[in-house]
């Protein structure tokens, strides 16, 4: 049981973390260079999404599936979603928006369609092609950092069975001396 | 103009939009060398040649695709 926890913990961390800090799963197995290099691919695509996309980049409400994706870079996108979830909120305090987003409910599909038109206004409203470069930038970041994170879980199983081989070994060696 | 830069999204036209590919597809050649790459010395060289054929694989599969447009369409 005790060696089952130990085991759990010796993959989840580095995955976990790696998830959380893009190549900070690699960096705690030793691999500093390594985990360097896949920090700084993994942020730049991820912030050169929302540079293109801005605010409305990690958008939960109007783009579920991207928005899954996005939540793969770890920090990052809840970085993102926390900016977005703010707009959202500042906007439905905002006086007179629910009357008017009831109004615009008869003219409009639903409710997102008013909060896009406030959004429009504002001038932070995504459209085409920046969405598609935005959403294309940030969610393959998130992707590539869930497969790093894999990546990090793996690498500290191998490194833990080679030392537990090595053990073996040396105990081996040791009852026949 | 950094602030403005992660708030209102760039102005991008529609036809230079397919460049924006490019940085992308390095991004991800970067991280899967960097994940992949057994010597990490050699990461930008196996970087480099995997974004080359990444960007050959698409200008084939792109060509392919026109090829089919203009005999079948």
């Amino acid at each position: 049981m005790a060696d089952q926890g130990r085991s759990l913990f010796q993959w989840g961390l580095p995955a976990v973390l790696g998830w959380l800090i893009p190549g900070a799963g690699h960096m705690l197995l030793g691999q500093v260079k390594r985990g360097l290099i896949i920090f700084v691919a993994i942020s730049a695509l991820f912030y050169t999404g929302v540079a293109v996309g801005g605010t409305m980049t990690v958008d939960r409400q109007s783009e579920p599936y991207w928005f899954l994706a996005q939540m793969g870079s770890g920090a990052h996108g809840l970085v993102g979603w926390y900016r977005q979830d703010q707009v959202y909120r500042e906007l439905l305090a905002e006086p007179g928006f629910v009357e008017a987003a009831g109004r615009l409910v008869d003219r409009m599909p639903n409710k997102q369609m008013a909060i896009d038109a406030r959004l429009a206004k504002r001038g932070i409203a995504l459209t085409y092609p920046e969405d598609n470069i935005a959403h294309a930038y940030t969610g393959v970041a998130g992707m590539l950092n869930v497969l790093c994170a894999f990546d990090a879980a793996m690498l500290a199983l191998m490194i833990g069975a080679k030392k537990r081989a090595a053990r073996l070994e040396t105990q081996s060696e040791g009852g026949a001396a | 103009m950094i602030a403005t830069l992660f708030v209102h999204p760039m102005e991008i036209p529609a036809a230079q939009a397919i460049f924006w590919l490019l940085p992308l597809t390095f991004g991800v050649a970067l991280a899967y060398r960097a994940m992949r790459c057994e010597d990490i010395s050699k990461v930008w060289h196996e970087t480099i040649s995997l974004f080359v054929k990444i960007l050959l694989g698409m200008a084939i599969l792109a060509a392919g695709f026109w090829s089919v447009f203009q005999i079948f369409l």
